[in-house]
């Protein structure tokens, strides 16, 4: 085809997808990063400039600063839990690898009742994980009984009433949503691993583990690297649960209150400070083009070929 | 009211705000949230409708023909706010050529582009987890003040005004910066609930001063029950429903008015730290059903129907709400939080709700006025009652009206503390929502974490000294 035929071609397919995302993603990111410079309530047609105030405001603000601090602590724990358990599963259904050994009896059962928290909306699984920590009626209230020993004993005020472990609670409701995600992600990694490479493994001596980390691990791991950024994007946010979970931040005096959270509250709640929340989403998108960036050169390793 | 909306800014900063969507890159594309129709144009005057016709005591507003559209919150549960069909049929009644468009929504976020675009609806009832922010509204000129309607005469008798036809504190309730802007129609009283048939089967008399109440809670204990049950996911229950009346038992309502106010030290005043060396002792005492921090309000409210606790603090909705759960046998009854000045026991915090506002830039103001001039009327108010078990800020509408037993309680309690002194609605929760919630989760910690009086003291008040430090934050005063 020549040069010149290309582009109308390649213009024709590229333009409504191009479009779509200028008008309903890039317009609203640009939108907001000018919001953040006024004191818009969110009422008026009409923007008053406010300069830097809101961004000076919000490094000032103590309560900014403790929902940064829970999302640090978020992501760290969430993605160790999630990805460590999912590739311990993945890794469990496969004996170390797809190739040698094959999967094990029931593998496609496991794959299923792993994967189907990933079908549940996450309001669901907030309500679901409130009714689990109840004190009165609650799953984990009702284990404990039978083992002689009371939830609120071991967790004065509850898990999701108790400001030390409110957190938590919510990162693990957040973990059993999405370990069958990943697992399942890991699963197929592993199934385009060679065969071969196992069978050599295996005639040099080693065992499950060595290759696993060994063989396997090496050649999955820019399917953990994307993992761990899509992981820590979503973390970054984690808004549905704790809202569902935590009123929105506010319970458990503030335990679980993360800069989403925040952000909605200072919007929608505080005297509609739309300009100041603006500024908060916006450092909140710049957070994670860096998180994504730091977490592509703290991962980097040579690329196999197989 | 004329045009206030664009004054506010001036044309070069929107000139500059295109400036800026050129630079970025999207021209043609920076119409979406902010940049809606030319602001207010002054639609709303109140000559605002289609057709007129000439003021009456019967037709005060002068109203016409013409559209009315209203937004009204519906907390789902099925009913589509059944209460509104009565008033509709009056007000249709009296004008029949009128079309009435009555949106019932789960969300009243969907008004706020509206009032970007300057197209509201001629009326709104503001509740629920989407309730528009009045204040900010108030504050940008974007609600009308309402003397007009409670200048005008009453629907069922002419001889009075509405406002004349309207329990104490509707006014008080409805001021927003100086300006009557809000109609708040239900009495929200919060009261204390007990069990009667409990009561009467344990032979526990109904404690009236704060010391009887220690003394029958030891007796609750020994009963094998706790004394307290309330939801500590939504804080405000405790605050509104016992930290509020405690604190104005102990020193009269001028404590809240200096919270409000921002007074320098309000918070360390001796009535609040009374009531918190009181409350810290239910604590102390372990008189607080265990694993109440977690519980939202139905799973508070669940425990207590169980009698896992005797009492529970809740507004004059508790009825209604648990309409499904309530055992047999079970007498829901409401009184007033015992008092440490037996002179104020009767007192109980009474919040007119359910706010209706009317938009400045409303197209028929006529006719949201007149709506809510049908709304107020006697058989309205009663058929209210009857569809949702509480009362109205209608003077008298219920006085001979008989239907539940907690339906009796709580008339029986409004009108003994009104009986007292009127109540005045604290005020900081809904002017500085940012200061409330600190107070609610200092409350918490205070009664169920590890908080001390000093400590829950210290936490309010610096909350209420940076509140009152920032710029960005408008202060208001009562």
């Amino acid at each position: 085809m020549h040069q010149r035929g290309r582009w109308p071609l390649i213009l024709t397919f590229l333009a409504p997808g191009l479009i779509l995302y200028t008008v309903f993603v890039l317009s609203s990111f640009a939108q907001g990063v000018q919001i953040s410079f006024t004191n818009w309530t969110g009422f008026t047609p009409t923007l008053e400039y406010v300069g830097l105030d809101n961004y000076l405001r919000l490094f000032r603000d103590g309560a900014w600063w403790r929902a940064v601090s829970h999302n640090a602590v978020l992501l760290i724990v969430i993605p160790v839990l999630t990805l460590g358990l999912a590739m311990l599963f993945a890794a469990l259904i496969t004996r170390g690898g797809a190739g040698n050994l094959r999967a094990m009896p029931g593998a496609e059962l496991y794959r299923v009742l792993f994967f189907f928290p990933q079908v549940v909306p996450v309001v669901i699984i907030g309500i679901m994980f409130s009714y689990l920590y109840a004190s009165r009626g609650g799953l984990l209230q009702g284990v404990l009984q039978m083992l002689g020993t009371d939830l609120l004993t071991l967790v004065p005020n509850g898990p999701l009433g108790n400001p030390d472990t409110i957190l938590l609670a919510i990162a693990l409701a957040s973990v059993w949503s999405s370990v069958g995600f990943y697992m399942v992600l890991f699963l197929s990694a592993m199934g385009g691993v060679p065969t071969e490479l196992y069978e050599a493994a295996a005639l040099d001596g080693a065992g499950r583990m060595r290759s696993f980390f060994h063989v396997t691990l090496p050649l999955i791991w820019t399917h953990a690297q994307t993992a761990l950024i899509y992981l820590g994007i979503g973390t970054l946010d984690s808004y549905a649960l704790i809202a569902v979970m935590a009123m929105t931040g506010t319970a458990g005096d503030f335990g679980a209150d993360v800069m989403s959270t925040y952000l909605y509250r200072t919007a929608f709640s505080f005297s509609s400070q739309f300009g100041y929340a603006a500024a908060m989403g916006t450092v909140m998108m710049l957070a994670s083009v860096a998180l994504a960036l730091v977490t592509f050169r703290l991962t980097r390793r040579e690329e196999m070929q197989y | 009211m004329s045009a206030p909306l664009g004054s506010r800014t001036p044309a070069s900063s929107r000139r500059s705000f295109l400036g800026l969507a050129g630079v970025l890159g999207i021209g043609g594309l920076s119409a979406c949230a902010t940049s809606g129709a030319p602001a207010g144009a002054g639609a709303g005057s109140s000559d605002g409708g289609a057709g007129n016709a000439p003021t009456s005591p019967e037709n005060p507003f002068g109203l016409g023909d013409g559209e009315l559209t209203a937004f009204v919150f519906d907390g789902g549960g099925g009913g589509g706010v059944p209460h509104l069909d009565l008033t509709e049929e009056l007000f249709l009644e009296k004008h029949p050529g009128i079309t009435t468009d009555i949106v019932r929504t789960e969300d009243l976020g969907t008004l706020q582009p509206q009032f970007v675009n300057g197209t509201p609806p001629d009326l709104f009832q503001n509740s629920g987890s989407g309730a528009l922010d009045v204040t900010t509204l108030t504050a940008n000129d974007q609600l009308a003040t309402l003397e007009e309607l409670l200048a005008a005469p009453s629907w069922d008798d002419p001889e009075i005004t509405v406002e004349e036809s309207l329990n104490p504190g509707v006014r008080e309730a409805g001021m927003i910066d100086g300006q009557l802007i809000g109609l708040n129609t239900v009495q929200y009283a919060w009261g204390i609930w007990r069990d009667a048939a409990l009561f009467e089967e344990q032979g526990w008399q109904a404690p009236s001063t704060w010391d009887e109440l220690m003394a029958l809670s030891v007796q609750i204990k020994a009963a094998g029950m706790y004394p307290w049950a309330f939801t500590g996911m939504h804080a405000n229950y405790f605050h509104e429903g016992v930290l509020q009346p405690l604190v104005a038992k102990f020193g009269g309502q001028e404590v809240w008015k200096n919270v409000d106010n921002l007074e320098d030290g309000a918070w360390h005043q001796d009535a609040i730290r009374e009531a918190a060396e009181a409350l810290l002792q239910l604590r102390t005492d372990d008189l607080i059903l265990p694993g109440v921090a977690q519980m939202t309000h139905i799973q508070a409210q669940t425990a207590w129907l169980d009698h896992e606790a005797a009492f529970i603090p809740v507004g004059a909705w508790l009825e209604n709400e648990m309409k499904s759960a309530i055992p047999e046998g079970f007498r829901m009854t409401a009184g007033a939080l015992p008092s440490p000045d037996p002179a104020l026991a009767d007192l109980v915090p009474n919040n007119p709700g359910a706010g209706w506002y009317v938009p400045a830039a409303a197209a028929n103001r006529p006719a949201a006025f007149e709506f809510l001039r049908a709304l107020l009327s006697r058989e309205a108010s009663r058929n209210y009652a009857e569809l949702n078990n509480s009362v109205t800020m209608v003077r008298g509408a219920h006085d001979d009206q008989e239907l539940s037993e907690a339906f009796g309680t709580i008339t029986a309690m409004i009108d003994r503390s009104n009986a007292v002194e009127p109540w005045q609605v604290v005020k900081f929760s809904s002017w500085y929502p940012s200061l409330a919630e600190e107070a609610h989760a200092a409350l918490m910690a205070l009664v169920l974490g590890d908080l001390d009086v000093d400590g829950y003291l210290a936490r309010c008040q610096a909350k209420a000294d940076e509140v009152k430090a920032d710029d960005a934050l408008r202060k208001q005063t009562r």
